[in-house]
């Protein structure tokens, strides 16, 4: 007791001295195994980015919103209404073979819209960019609903031009006539608690941007369109019906909305269980099947061989979403419904040779929109953060977002040693101790390292603007030569920059890689929640090379060194279709991947190559 | 490697001597979160207590103990025997030894012509050779030592007079009467078109009521209707058509029938005429061994009376009620009316010349009336005292301190009046309940919402424990370091 | 200082835990006591001789159909065996007939095949939509309106009056939500009926509940003559009947589909008892486990006839009013069965005294007030205690 009690009394003694202590211990012994530290938070977020499409990562999808029901109703969409479908693609077809223009096909449109009872009218666009003008005409029509206020409304919409090969050319007859045939049939049920909205959209994705800009009054400098006609309520969901073929074999889901948005998974296991259900139409995710012919070693044990054909299978799919994601692109005409939060998502019919039409396709519409119909509010915000890995397997946010958030952590770690470290340097001129225990204290100067680094954004915002210029569309491959010669040479101004006393102050190239690596991975964090394509994209791509940049002390090594950085920073400058696609995605749709890689992406990687150029 | 942390050697700021850990200033801070919290609890207080005034429950208890006493004195008149008086008390006495809740609250006293008049009711009983004839107060009966017995028990059925409480509808001081011809369908002919309604109240309603009308108010409506099927098929008879006795419990068909207009929230007794369909007919009411029974009229208890009327063979088309019928149908009405409203029956060998009632019977029924208004008050009140104390989340406001304490005043003006007016007796019951029943549904008394204990701590806990608990450790412990440098100061003092 | 810490640590934790189950076991504590008290001597037919229903929805939107549709079945039950409108009190938290949605305009239908509309005529919904709320439903309950409130918003019973309160809608432990943004609490129900039990506003109340861990929302009752049922003991889900691939929803719960298919074959003057209707109860069925309490209620349930809860009137008299009328009593023939026959030892009631003194639970209630405050006094010293050392 008397120990325990003495004990007590030590402790009390000076406790703060006892916490401080404690802490000046845990610090060490961190800092001692930092770099083991590091090294793992970047081998466990790499090898999480890799077992995503893993088929044990993922879990089953489910329904979570209780109003939605899908497939609880019986569907009457008859062969009668697919009668009307194909008499529409006839007459359809025969504009497509008189080579009508944009204004007579909308006025055909409208005018069949109207035969049906229905509010029809029409909207003339021009868009105009530094690639030259976009322009169309859109027609949509307005069934109200029966019985509410139309207050919310629901858009049934097909684009003229199909998504096949994002808009090669490939007509959407198909589509286009399920959606009239689909307005003559729905206008017979009284039940719709929202108007329906059916829109057949010029081209491919600029017709409904400029319909969608008009809807909400949201109109962008570089377009002309007319005013609708007809009014609506609030939209909440969408469907975008995209049938190429002659015939489909498996519908296809595309969800990717522009600036790496997505919809409501619900809405999306709604569909699939309606199609598989309903329709009985398998559901793909994309337009590409799962190749059960893939080839795997003999020398691994075939228990495993389902797994890894899932896994390839799946690997696919998330490569394909980070494709669209990370670019902000969009995979279909849906995805510009996301920028004013509508959940909408386009249904792909896979060419095929069969056996479904549109006997299937207009069964699964009505009983999709019988399940749309019943939403009372907006769809639950929590299901907004997910990857589809298979039509019925998805990745919840918790078991991917970790891995990009890993290798910011550990690209923090770095960064914020890296700078502690300058601070002190081993105080060698007393040379009779051995020991390097001694250390002397320098300074950080701060402000030449952060004028570097702004003169590398504003370098970044000289190149967007460069190439938004209708000059560099014009003469793209003499002009991006020309970019790439001065945006590689003016960082070499750098080599002019003096060698420092390195005792009194701490060397501008490990202050650059400081802040460059902190920068980079508050950048990364910040991405993961908006836009996880993206984050992991440059997880992957500034992880590793801006940790390894270093400085040297001969020219060649330094010039060596630098040469990778600039092709990294800048190579995207030579894939010239990807760059013309990615400034009209930017004027057009307001995508906002062509500025963010030009005054993010590469002034940082530009940072880590001025880090190898910049004296020891 | 560097060191990473601050080398000896090398000075540090002394906390102390930071702005914000002043011993003054810090002190100062601490303090000023404890007056916020300090202060904010009258309003805390305030904003979280429940309007719980506190209601007269000893009054309550003490006058729930009282029970109501109606004096009641029966003088004999034109006897020749002195002792009868005596003989009959105790005949009565015994009577009430027998059945006392029957007697409850009433104090019988039976007294000579010429004693002292005494408060309370006086009832005569008139010696007379005659068959026993009940007038307003009186009763002539043959008074002998032999049927000193029977005038007893004469007397215990004109004071006490056995209710069925399964039939009488609850007291309340108003009525509505609702009267409705029925026709099952007028479509098949014959039907009945119309009535005499207002004659046949004023006739036959009118006597009773205003008699009643010290006991309750009455607003009649009356209605004719021309398609009111029964929910049931009546058994095919030989000669016409039977009711059974259990189809007689569902023949209101209230899906169909609407009976009584709801304009106000007064109790309702429905008086309906029943005209069977033409293809109906004779309807008659079958008893429990399926033979027509004579009576054509029955009775819901609490409810109302039903009268099943069959117009003769040769009535014309679409006429109105035959008066013969109107009159013999209203008489019913009438004492179907009596009994609904528990006006008592005189003893079976007692006569009347009275037009409707007798005193006897009204005082009865007044008594009866106020002893169980009297009751209902007294409980209301008691279980609003109860309730309160038991709801802990029961508002009480004023208005209903109010109703409790003017309910308590009228139990008490009605003790006062029990021996002089049985008439104010009466309406000092029905005040005291109905203000007792207005204070226990008075609106603002609606416990909120129950809100369990448990839950209380779980919302209040995690809120204020986590602010709480290093709030008050940093108040002891900065008293404490208060307190070890006053002693310090004052040691280094007395060095 | 972490040795110091560990018992600490141990007594907190055991002090919550204390704190927070300290009510626990004193419910149950007050209700056994009650049981013991409150039992009362079985007199074999009903007192009554008016019956009421008190209907309840308590949730809205168009998902929600099935539990409108519970209600407006038991309505259309109710009615049919004779329960006047003007007795019964419907509350719909949403008109599903009305809806945009409903492919069959002002009808709600409770099977899948549509072969009845719930909604047809002679519908008197008395309390709708937003008007359905706890408060009111506690008004109607209590008799606590205010004088504006029309006769057919009111509960008008008396002592001789049998209720049929029947409740759906989404539940939880001892929880009925009620439109989605609010709840009542068994003890809220509870409390209610002791209230009219107080106000002599009931003879005897059938309790009908069908939500999920129905069966917890009359755990808490303590008034006498009160006969409760419930569709799905704590923690298990009530679940939904079928769905109509017209209307695209579930059209009636399991619990409710049962009940009401059985009372079906039941007419205004069917013999049939609650015991019947109990033991037509089957959990293979209705996929979870109906409960019945019967512990507060006066008389054996196998005497206890259906029609006296849901039927109209009981007895009439027959005769020119008040001399010489012969009573009609249609129960005359069930009294003198043999009431020993139990036919479910589950409802088996203890009738064994005829005690009506009902304690006022106000020394436990302090008592477990005392304790759980202490738990929670004792905990914030020590958790202070610890804070403080450090």
């Amino acid at each position: 007791m008397n120990a325990l009690r003495a004990r007590l009394r030590a402790q009390r003694a000076d406790p703060n001295i006892v916490r401080i202590h404690r802490k000046q211990a845990l610090v060490a012994v961190l800092t001692r195994r930092l770099h083991i530290i590091k090294i793992t938070l970047f081998l466990v977020g790499y090898l999480w980015m890799a077992a995503i499409p893993s088929p044990r990562l993922g879990r089953g999808t489910y329904i979570d919103e209780n109003a939605l029901g899908p497939g609880q109703v019986n569907t009457y969409w008859n062969w009668g209404d697919v009668a009307n479908a194909d008499r529409y693609l006839e007459q359809l077809e025969g504009l497509r073979d008189n080579n009508a223009t944009s204004e007579e096909r909308a006025d055909f449109l409208m005018t069949e819209f109207l035969k049906l009872g229905i509010p029809a009218s029409t909207q003339n666009y021009v868009f105009t960019s530094s690639a030259g003008n976009v322009q169309g005409t859109n027609a949509y029509a307005v069934l109200s609903s029966p019985r509410t206020s139309g207050t919310e409304a629901m858009v049934i919409s097909a684009s003229w031009i199909s998504r096949t090969g994002e808009g090669d050319g490939t007509l959407n007859l198909r589509g286009v006539s399920t959606v009239l045939a689909l307005a003559n049939f729905l206008k017979k049920y009284s039940l719709w608690a929202k108007d329906l909205v059916f829109v057949i959209s010029d081209n491919y994705v600029d017709g409904m941007q400029a319909w969608l800009s008009a809807y909400h009054g949201a109109i962008q400098s570089n377009l002309q369109a007319d005013e609708l006609e007809l009014a609506s309520g609030v939209i909440w969901t969408a469907l975008n019906i995209d049938y190429p073929g002659h015939s489909f074999s498996h519908l296809g889901i595309f969800h990717e909305g522009i600036n790496g948005r997505l919809p409501n998974q619900d809405l999306l296991n709604s569909f699939q269980q309606i199609s598989k259900w309903t329709g009985g139409v398998p559901v793909l995710v994309y337009d590409h099947q799962d190749s059960p012919q893939t080839d795997i070693p003999s020398w691994i044990p075939s228990a495993y061989h389902e797994e890894i054909r899932a896994y390839a299978y799946q690997s696919k799919n998330v490569l394909r979403h980070l494709g669209y994601q990370a670019r902000g692109r969009g995979s279909g005409v849906h995805g510009l419904f996301h920028q004013f939060r509508i959940d909408a998502f386009t249904m792909f019919g896979l060419p095929a040779t069969g056996p479904h039409g549109f006997h299937a396709i207009g069964r699964i519409v009505e009983s999709t929109l019988r399940t749309t119909n019943n939403l009372l509010e907006r769809l639950h915000a929590s299901f907004f953060f997910y990857i589809l890995t298979t039509p019925e397997r998805f990745l919840k946010i918790g078991s991917f977002l970790p891995s990009a958030v890993l290798i910011s952590v550990a690209m923090m770690f770095g960064g914020l040693r890296i700078w502690s470290d300058c601070a002190w340097i081993p105080d060698l001129s007393d040379k009779k101790e051995a020991g390097p225990d001694k250390w002397i204290q320098r300074s950080r100067p701060v402000i030449p390292v952060l004028g570097i680094m702004l003169s590398t954004y504003m370098l970044g915002v000289v190149l967007f603007s460069a190439i938004t210029t209708s000059w560099f569309i014009n003469n793209q491959t003499v002009a991006s030569t020309l970019l790439l010669i001065v945006v590689s040479t003016i960082p070499l101004c750098a080599l002019l920059i003096p060698s420092q006393d390195a005792s009194r102050a701490a060397p501008i190239s490990q202050l650059l890689k400081a802040l460059n690596l902190c920068f980079a991975s508050t950048v990364i964090s910040i991405i993961t929640v908006v836009n996880f394509s993206l984050a992991m994209s440059l997880a992957i791509l500034l992880g590793i090379p801006l940790s390894i940049s270093s400085p040297s002390k001969t020219l060649s090594l330094r010039l060596a060194k630098f040469a990778p950085y600039i092709g990294l920073a800048l190579g995207w400058i030579c894939a010239s279709d990807e760059l013309r696609k990615a400034l009209w995605d930017w004027e057009i749709l307001g995508v906002w991947f062509a500025p963010f890689v030009c005054i993010v992406y590469t002034p940082l990687v530009l940072q880590a190559g001025l880090v190898c150029l910049l004296p020891l | 490697m560097p060191p990473h942390v601050h080398p000896e050697g090398t000075t540090l700021r002394d906390p102390s001597k930071l702005f914000y850990q002043l011993d003054f200033n810090r002190r100062l801070i601490i303090a000023s979160y404890w007056v916020v919290i300090i202060a904010a609890i009258p309003l805390w207080w305030h904003f979280t207590s429940i309007e719980r005034l506190s209601l007269p429950t000893s009054q309550v208890h003490s006058q729930a103990a009282n029970q109501l006493r109606f004096p009641v004195q029966i003088q004999l008149e034109n006897i020749q025997d002195a002792s009868l008086p005596a003989s009959l008390q105790q005949l009565l006495d015994d009577r009430i030894q027998r059945s006392p809740q029957a007697w409850k609250g009433l104090d019988v006293r039976v007294r000579n012509q010429n004693d002292a008049n005494k408060p309370g009711d006086l009832f005569t009983v008139t010696a007379n050779d005659n068959i026993p004839l009940a007038s307003q107060r009186d009763l002539m009966y043959p008074i002998r030592p032999g049927t000193l017995s029977m005038l007893a028990d004469a007397l215990s059925i004109l004071l006490v007079p056995p209710t069925d409480t399964h039939r009488v509808a609850q007291y309340s001081p108003r009525y509505r009467l609702a009267f409705t011809l029925l026709n099952e369908d007028a479509a098949a002919g014959k039907s009945i078109s119309g009535w005499d309604i207002s004659g046949a109240i004023s006739r036959h309603l009118s006597p009773i009521l205003n008699g009643l009308s010290v006991l309750h108010n009455f607003t009649i409506e009356s209605q004719v209707q021309f398609h009111a099927p029964l929910a049931f098929s009546p058994l095919s008879l030989p000669d016409g058509y039977g009711i059974t006795p259990e189809d007689l419990t569902v023949f209101v068909n209230s899906a169909e029938w609407s009976l009584s207009s709801s304009v106000s929230n007064d109790p309702v007794l429905h008086f309906v005429i029943f005209i069977p369909s033409a293809s109906r007919r004779p309807l008659q009411i079958l008893d429990s061994r399926g033979s027509p029974s004579p009576s054509s009229a029955f009775l819901l208890p609490q409810w109302g009376g039903i009268i099943i009327y069959n117009p003769p063979p040769e009535q014309e088309s679409h006429a109105p009620l035959p008066q013969s019928a109107l009159n013999s149908i209203f008489s019913t009405f009438a004492t179907q009316l009596l009994a609904l409203l528990g006006v008592p029956n005189l003893p079976p060998d007692v006569q009347t010349d009275a037009p409707v009632l007798t005193g006897w019977q009204l005082d009865a029924l007044l008594r009866r009336r106020a002893l169980e208004n009297a009751e209902g008050a007294q409980d209301t009140l008691k279980s609003i005292v109860k309730l309160v104390d038991q709801i802990e989340n029961m508002p009480v406001g004023q208005d209903v301190k109010g109703d409790v304490q003017d309910s308590l005043t009228a139990l008490d003006q009605m003790y006062a009046y029990s021996s002089t007016s049985l008439n104010s007796t009466l309406h000092q019951s029905a005040d005291a309940l109905t203000l007792a029943s207005r204070a226990f549904f008075n609106p603002g008394m609606l416990a909120l919402l129950y809100f369990p204990a448990e839950h209380k701590y779980a919302v209040y806990t995690p809120l204020f424990a986590s602010a709480m608990i290093p709030m008050i450790a940093t108040a002891v412990r900065e008293i404490r370091a208060w307190r070890k440098q006053r002693r310090e100061a004052a040691s280094a003092a007395a060095q | 200082m972490l040795v110091v810490s560990f018992p600490h640590l141990l007594l907190f934790l055991f002090s919550w835990t204390w704190g927070i189950l300290a009510t626990t076991p004193s419910h149950e504590e007050i209700v056994g006591e009650f049981f013991n008290q409150n039992a009362h001597a079985g007199s074999s037919t009903s007192n009554h001789t008016n019956n009421w229903a008190v209907l309840v929805c308590s949730s809205r939107y168009w998902f929600n159909y099935r539990h409108m549709a519970n209600a407006l079945g038991m309505y259309r039950t109710v009615k049919r065996l004779g329960i006047p409108d003007s007795n019964i009190i419907l509350m719909l938290a949403d008109d599903a007939a009305c809806n945009s949605r409903n492919r069959f305009p002002g009808s709600v239908y409770a099977n899948p095949g549509r072969g009845l509309d719930l909604y047809g005529d002679n519908i008197e919904v008395d309390y709708r939509g937003y008007e359905v709320t706890v408060e009111n439903f506690i008004r109607v309950l209590t008799g606590r309106m205010e004088p504006s409130v029309p006769r057919s918003k009111r509960l008008l019973t008396d002592a001789r009056s049998n209720i049929f309160v029947y409740m759906t809608g989404h539940g939880g432990n001892e929880f009925l939500k009620f439109q989605d943004n609010e709840e009542i609490s068994a003890f809220d129900i509870a409390d209610a009926f002791e209230q009219m039990w107080q106000k002599k506003r009931y003879n005897e109340i059938l309790f009908m509940i069908d939500t999920c861990q129905a069966n917890t929302m009359y755990s808490k009752f303590y008034s006498p003559n009160i006969l409760a049922t419930g569709s799905a003991k704590l923690d298990q889900n009530s679940y939904s009947y079928e769905n109509d691939n017209d209307i695209g929803v579930s059209v009636i719960d399991r619990f409710t589909h049962y009940i009401l298919e059985y009372m079906e074959q039941i007419n205004k003057t069917s013999h049939e008892s609650m015991a019947d209707l109990f033991a037509s109860y089957d959990p293979a069925k209705i996929h979870s486990d109906p409960g019945v309490r019967a512990d507060l209620f006066g008389r054996p349930l196998n005497e206890v006839r259906i029609t006296d809860f849901f039927g109209g009137v009981s007895q009439v008299e027959v005769g020119n009013g008040g001399d010489g009328e012969a009573r009609a009593s249609p129960s005359g023939t069930t009294e003198e069965e043999n009431s020993s026959s139990e036919e479910r030892p589950a409802v088996a009631v203890n009738a064994s005294q005829a005690q009506q003194k009902v304690a006022p639970p106000s020394r436990p209630a302090k008592w477990r007030m005392t304790r759980a405050w202490g738990g929670v006094l004792l905990l914030g010293v020590l958790v202070g205690w610890v804070g403080f050392k450090r």
